[in-house]
């Protein structure tokens, strides 16, 4: 992250994309914005109205007011509210307005670190993405890509059940259906845009609840369960149902080591965590205090502060302790309190002071993870007065609230993979049916033509449905990605994210430990099979064929393994670096931004590449394709590769025959340049190629064998009957 | 803040089984064995939390809360008072029927009309609204001995909500609320008046009536009356809503000491509640002077809405015990307990027994045995008033010596100091009694506390009874005087901290509010209503008020309406002005009104006397009084 902050400079060029005035440039690799700054941010756009802005204290945020001093809104820079980090590991920071009804007023993309939208996809797709919200809900429940389904339909239902109480009222339920939307995905950058999705509404709901004006009605769905008899402490303790947090004096910099405080908080809502926490006619009455949407906190304590304090400050405010859960805080006042001298349950020890809260100020989930935050102080010298916070994070155990669902929202690559489930469908349907073809080679790869036929078949439906339609091209950025994640910490949602390439990972490790890393390359890899066509169309166009000499081809051949050298440093140098470099490969130009659509460097490159193409067997696969070269690196030994036989060494037919001239003058086979085209092994199986299987006809058509036609012959058949599928190795 | 900093931890650390508490102190048994207290009492079945090695001595430290309310009758000071259970501490003090200086309570306008111009009041007994055979947390219901009355307390913002006035009454003396729901408080006449009470007759006791009244516990009116002869003393209901009870220790329908004494035995009323009003349904009632009140007509020996049980002597005390079996009716002038079987007496109003059938024990306990609590483990604690002692029986035990078997029914005894008058445990008078706490409410201190002159308080002395002796554990100085206390778990009261202005005392001001054209939380104005009445609406907020000057004419007749805008816990406000006996509190959010004939001309301050801020002295302003 950057630390320093810097202004619009001149490097921030306007572009008008539909209406909407975006800073190109500057969005991408500038320092990004760590505070929001009024004066500089385009504030009055995202909350039209507002020509004053002021941060209230407590607030990470500002409040807007008109020219006549009416409050009009709110507005918030993203990475001051929220934390979530896009496909570059770096939030995408939005400037969110929000208005007093709780509705989004203006978005404005302040800052990214996306590489996809430098290289390849245009800002404005994430501008026009981003403007969907203006005035949308901050409450709404916004999916990305998909149209919104009848189970999408979240419903809170909260219910008390005090059995043994007689004022409880029967079954407390209330059901909100949520409000729902749905956005276009931004192709090419589906994380990138669950990332701003996620953004925009947790910037905006974080601002609105604390202000109050969204009621921020749970996103997980979820319900209490612990019923039944009150749990014993011991039972409590054991399932960690209370949070816990301690500070020691000596944390507070005071010259003694006690206990400063040492608090257990929890959620009691739940009847039988109720019952062992609060007497039951408390508990009866609390009920009836409660509205929809509040829990119960306790909080017990001892040590040598309180954390009730000894004055409560004016308004009733306690200002000791308080909640957090994301972004969003919760106070507690006296009207909101009860004292909670005792703990119910029989085991339990006695505290110095407790409270039961309402929830009153503020939403809380019980379902997402909550902070005690504790704000201590002790008198120093004179009228100094120092101030310490602590801060708990708990999680209510299962036991105690059970999730309907892992919440969909949250969780984008759950979102993602939903989202492209027929896509994900297809795309395992294609790879198992050409996996399937090179299991099945005994049968399928008998004969040259029906191999070549169906070769050519294949790279037509890979570069059709893999990349034209489903623009699942696999690049050397996932191969630094996954270095980076060792050097760096796994960020496993991020492989998750993507299902496509997740999908055409799995497939291209299977293949290549089995069959070899042609089958990917060679008919899967819609750039490689692009590129074979376009020579097989200038073959038929009869264009001039121009191949590197032969020593220099087998110097060149190394460059790819030099190009992927060099990506991963500076890849783990910087990854943005790294993405740029990473455009050596003409990929993005293929299938994600037409070429056309792209810088000129870009385009020329793509054109060059594409263009020798037709003259020359696959250029940039087999000199300086670095993933090729990653995944050769790894591909020096294969369980099932082409079949060899002895003799091979002396006809020659497969090595001349070889494209990517995998076969060596010995006969043997390359896996390292072998694009598993699997000729050289059906030209075994036909009887007029193969010079042994000539060999046997001719034998067995002479009318007449000497013994040693007959010992040949046997040889010959010895050997062909050896061949099989299992024994040789190239 | 100098120093401000975030540190991030979070811990879930096993929790070190501590227990600070002291295992059970050396007792100072008052049993009669002299044994300590046994430990390992029946942990209490609802808020207890308590330890099984928890002290018998109660152990409220600073910060933490009484398990219990005390609800204590305040004797002739007129007033209820809030004790906390088992710490003894005073909590608060509502003025009922007295003049009260710091509320006002008695002089702000609808006290004063409340009151109805009286300002004492003798209060014995208190009884909480039930529901279910157990308290709901809404009403305290209050006699007034002195002047006939009954009054009803709100617990959400526990102040004085209704009272009303018996009719043709004397002695207004033992009440009790229905138990199975809030229905009737029936209320008891200890004396005995002419019927009407006009003057026609006076010195002939045979003329003389007690009536026991029904008022309607919601409503506060009274509903109808049942004339009896003697007199009715103590007040108890069933659980069930059949049955109301009183003592009638003067059967011989004396109007002296001697004459009421006479008799061994007297009666136990028993009133069967859905006869009596059949007879009001049926109109087979009259009515007595001017009241309009229903009456129905109790006396003889086989009326079918009464039934007379013979019991011991000059009966005191009856209570029923949690199973809602039995009524313990104290024989006062007899040693003896006579145990009533409720379930009899439905055969007994039918004469197919006897009434005197129905006791089914008549345990003998001691001199002078006035009331008795219970613990819900089929113990009761009787009050023993010339022994000066809480002695411990067993009901069952007491009903098979009754039967002929060798059994002593006394458990135990516990000397109290000085001259026990009633008794009361943990939720004793519910089908919830928890047996954790008792108290005994002496009538004489005598030496037990420092020496403050010849009237010392009372003595009200807590035992704990949560094992199988009783445990002296406290004394408790109690001013005058005292008569009765309920001990309520705490769980069941929840009063506002904040003034509810759905209350329907505010239906007053919202009329003159809406007279004068006022928002009462935010508007201040001086309105003069006529030459010489002037109505000030005015609004606090700490530290000041909304007005500073109020210019008036002398003789005037001034009434302020203040409203306290604040709504934080525990901020109240008043309003007391100088030369002038005005003083009165608006608590949070609370409006409240008091009238005062403006004093010669002058500059009169007038000032906060409730503790409200750092600038609370400054809180002030000046009532500027005009010549005429």
């Amino acid at each position: 992250m950057s630390t320093s902050r810097s202004g619009p400079g001149g490097l921030l060029l306007v572009l008008a994309i539909a209406g909407v005035s975006i800073p190109a440039r500057a969005q991408y690799g500038e320092a990004a914005p760590t505070v929001l700054d009024c004066a500089t941010m385009p504030c009055t756009e995202v909350l039209p109205g507002a020509v004053r802005f002021e941060r209230e204290a407590g607030h990470s945020f500002d409040t807007g007011y008109d020219a006549s001093g009416q409050r009009v809104g709110w507005v918030g820079l993203s990475n001051e509210l929220v934390d979530v980090v896009a496909y570059s590991g770096h939030p995408v920071i939005i400037l969110v307005g929000l208005d007093a009804t709780g509705t989004i007023t203006g978005t404005h993309l302040q800052h990214h670190s996306e590489p996809i939208l430098l290289a390849g996809i245009p800002v404005a797709e994430l501008v026009s993405f981003i403007a969907f919200y203006r005035g949308h809900r901050a409450d709404e429940h916004i999916t990305v890509g998909s149209a919104v389904r009848e189970d999408d339909v979240v419903t809170i239902s909260r219910t008390h059940e005090a059995t043994e109480t007689p004022a409880a009222e029967g079954d407390e339920q209330r059901t909100d259906a949520l409000r729902f939307a749905a956005v276009d995905v931004i192709s090419g950058a589906t994380v990138t845009a669950l990332a701003a999705n996620r953004t925009i509404l947790d910037a905006a709901r974080a601002m609105g609840t604390s202000v109050g004006v969204i009621d921020a009605t749970t996103v997980h769905t979820g319900r209490f369960v612990a019923e039944g008899a009150p749990w014993t402490w011991a039972r409590m303790t054991e399932e960690h149902v209370f949070g816990r947090l301690t500070v020691t004096e000596r944390e507070m910099d005071l010259p003694t080591n006690g206990v400063f405080t040492d608090l257990w908080f929890t959620i009691a809502d739940a009847p039988a965590i109720a019952a062992a926490l609060i007497p039951r006619g408390d508990y009866a009455y609390l009920l009836q205090q409660m509205h929809p949407g509040e829990h119960l906190v306790v909080i017990l304590g001892n040590g040598s502060s309180s954390f009730k304090g000894s004055g409560f400050v004016r308004g009733g405010i306690f200002d000791r302790v308080r909640l957090q859960q994301g972004l969003g805080e919760i106070q507690f006042r006296d009207t909101d309190y009860m004292n909670l001298p005792r703990v119910a349950a029989a085991d339990a020890p006695r505290f110095q002071e407790g409270a039961v809260f309402i929830t009153r100020d503020g939403h809380l989930d019980p379902g997402a993870p909550f902070s005690l935050v504790f704000l201590g102080s002790h008198h120093g010298r004179g009228l100094d007065r120092s101030f310490h916070s602590f801060e708990a994070e708990h999680t209510l155990p299962a036991s105690v609230y059970a999730l309907d669902e892992v919440p969909e929202e949250l969780s984008i690559w759950r979102q993602a993979w939903r989202n492209r489930a027929v896509d994900v469908t297809v795309l395992s349907i294609w790879l198992l049916i050409v996996t399937g073809i090179f299991a099945a080679r005994r049968w399928t790869f008998t004969r040259l033509a029906v191999l070549k036929r169906m070769h050519l078949a294949t790279m037509i439906i890979s570069f059709l449905l893999v990349g034209v339609h489903l623009r699942a091209q696999p690049s050397v950025t996932q191969m630094l990605t996954l270095t980076d994640s060792v050097v760096h910490g796994v960020r496993g949602e991020l492989f998750l994210s993507e299902p496509m390439l997740f999908v055409l990972w799995i497939f291209i490790a299977v293949t290549s430990l089995i069959f070899g890393r042609g089958v990917f390359c060679g008919w899967v890899c819609p750039y490689g099979v692009m590129s074979e066509l376009a020579h097989k169309l200038g073959r038929l166009f009869k264009l001039p064929e121009r191949e590197l000499p032969e020593k220099i081809h087998r110097r060149a051949r190394y460059v790819r393994y030099g190009v992927l050298a060099l990506l991963i440093p500076i890849f783990l140098w910087s990854p943005t670096a790294g993405e740029h470099a990473a455009e050596i490969e003409p990929f993005k130009s293929t299938f994600l931004v037409p070429f056309w659509n792209r810088e000129w460097f870009y385009a020329t490159w793509w054109l060059l590449l594409f263009g020798l193409s037709f003259v020359t067997w696959r250029p940039f696969c087999r000199y300086l394709c670095p993933m090729g070269g990653g995944l050769a690196l790894f591909n020096s030994f294969r369980l099932a590769g082409p079949k060899r036989r002895r003799y091979c060494s002396h006809c020659k037919i497969c090595e001349r025959g070889c494209e990517p001239k995998a076969i060596e003058h010995d006969g043997t086979i390359d896996p390292r340049e072998c694009l598993n085209c699997m000729e050289c092994e059906a030209t075994y199986h036909e009887a007029a190629i193969c010079p042994p299987l000539v060999g046997i006809d001719r034998l067995l058509q002479k009318k007449v064998r000497t013994d040693k036609d007959r010992e040949k012959l046997a040889q010959l058949e010895k050997e062909r009957e050896a061949i099989g599928w299992h024994a040789k190795r190239s | 803040m100098s120093d401000k900093e975030a540190k991030l931890r979070a811990s879930r650390r096993n929790f070190l089984q501590s227990s600070g508490v002291l295992a059970a102190a050396a007792a100072v048994g008052c049993g009669t064995t002299g044994e300590p207290p046994v430990s390992g009492a029946t942990p209490p079945p609802t808020s207890g939390a308590t330890s099984p090695e928890e002290a018998a001595f109660p152990d409220v430290r600073p910060g933490q809360l009484d398990d219990y309310y005390g609800f204590w009758s305040g004797g002739q000071s007129g007033e209820i008072r809030i004790l906390g259970v088992p710490s003894m501490r005073e909590l608060k003090r509502i003025p009922v029927f007295n003049r009260e200086s710091a509320t006002g309570h008695g002089a702000t306008d609808w006290t004063k009309e409340a009151m109805g111009g009286r300002m004492t009041g003798d209060t014995h007994h208190v009884h909480l609204s039930y529901n279910g055979g157990t308290y709901d947390g809404r009403y305290v219901y209050v006699n007034d001995k002195a002047n006939a009355r009954l009054a009803r307390v709100r617990i959400d913002v526990m102040e004085t909500d209704a009272i009303v006035e018996i009719p043709n009454s004397q002695g207004t003396h033992g009440i009790f609320p229905q138990r199975h729901r809030t229905g009737l408080v029936l209320c008891n006449a200890e004396f005995q008046t002419p019927m009407p009470n006009d003057g026609s007759v006076l010195d002939d006791p045979l003329q003389y009536y007690a009536l026991h009244t029904a008022v309607d516990g919601e409503t506060m009116e009274v509903r109808w009356q049942v004339k009896v002869e003697g007199n009715l003393d103590l007040c108890a209901t069933d659980y069930e809503g059949n049955y109301s009870f009183a003592t009638c220790y003067n059967s011989e329908r004396g109007v002296h000491l001697e004459d009421m004494m006479s008799a061994e035995q007297d009666w136990l009323y028993v009133f069967n509640l859905a006869e009596i009003e059949r007879a009001v349904t049926d109109g087979r009632t009259t009515r007595i002077g001017t009241s309009t009140v229903p009456v129905v007509d109790g006396t003889g020996d086989t009326n079918p809405c009464v039934l007379k049980v013979p019991v011991a002597k000059s009966p005191h005390g009856v209570n029923i015990d949690p199973t809602g079996h039995y009524a313990v009716v104290a024989g006062k002038l007899s040693p003896t307990i006579s145990l009533v079987d409720i379930t009899k007496l439905a055969d007994a109003f039918a004469r197919r027994i006897q009434p005197g059938e129905c006791v089914v024990a008549q345990p003998e306990l001691g001199l002078g045995p006035l009331h008795t609590a219970f613990d819900g483990r089929g113990n009761a604690y009787t009050s023993i008033f010339i022994d000066s002692n809480i002695t411990k029986w067993n009901i069952a035990d007491a009903i098979r010596a009754h039967g002929g078997e060798d059994v002593d029914p006394v458990v135990d005894r516990c000397d109290v100091q000085y001259q026990v008058g009633h008794t009361n445990a943990s939720m004793s008078e519910t089908r919830e009694a928890d047996g954790r706490w008792l108290v005994a409410l002496c009538k004489f201190s005598k030496d037990r506390f420092l020496n403050v002159g010849p009237l010392k308080p009372e003595n009200d002395q807590l035992i704990n009874i949560s094992g199988d002796h009783m445990q002296l554990v406290h004394d408790g100085p109690t001013f005058s005087e005292p008569h009765d206390a309920v001990i309520v778990r705490a769980d069941l009261i929840h009063p506002t901290s904040i003034q509810n202005r759905q209350h329907p005392r505010f239906a007053v001001f919202d009329r003159w509010a809406a007279e004068d054209g006022i928002t009462m939380l935010t508007d201040s104005r001086v309105i003069r209503k006529s030459p010489t009445q002037v109505r000030v609406w005015i609004t606090s907020r700490a530290p000041s008020y909304a007005l500073t000057e109020i210019t008036v004419k002398t003789g005037d007749q001034v009434q302020i309406i203040a409203t306290n805008q604040d709504d934080v816990e525990d901020l109240s406000h008043g309003f007391c002005l100088s030369r002038h006996d005005v003083c009165m509190v608006m608590n949070p959010q609370d409006t409240n009104s008091i009238t005062f004939t403006a004093g010669p001309p002058g500059v009169y301050w007038y000032y906060c006397p409730w503790f409200c801020h750092a600038l609370h002295l400054e809180m002030r302003g000046r009532l500027f009084v005009e010549p005429r």
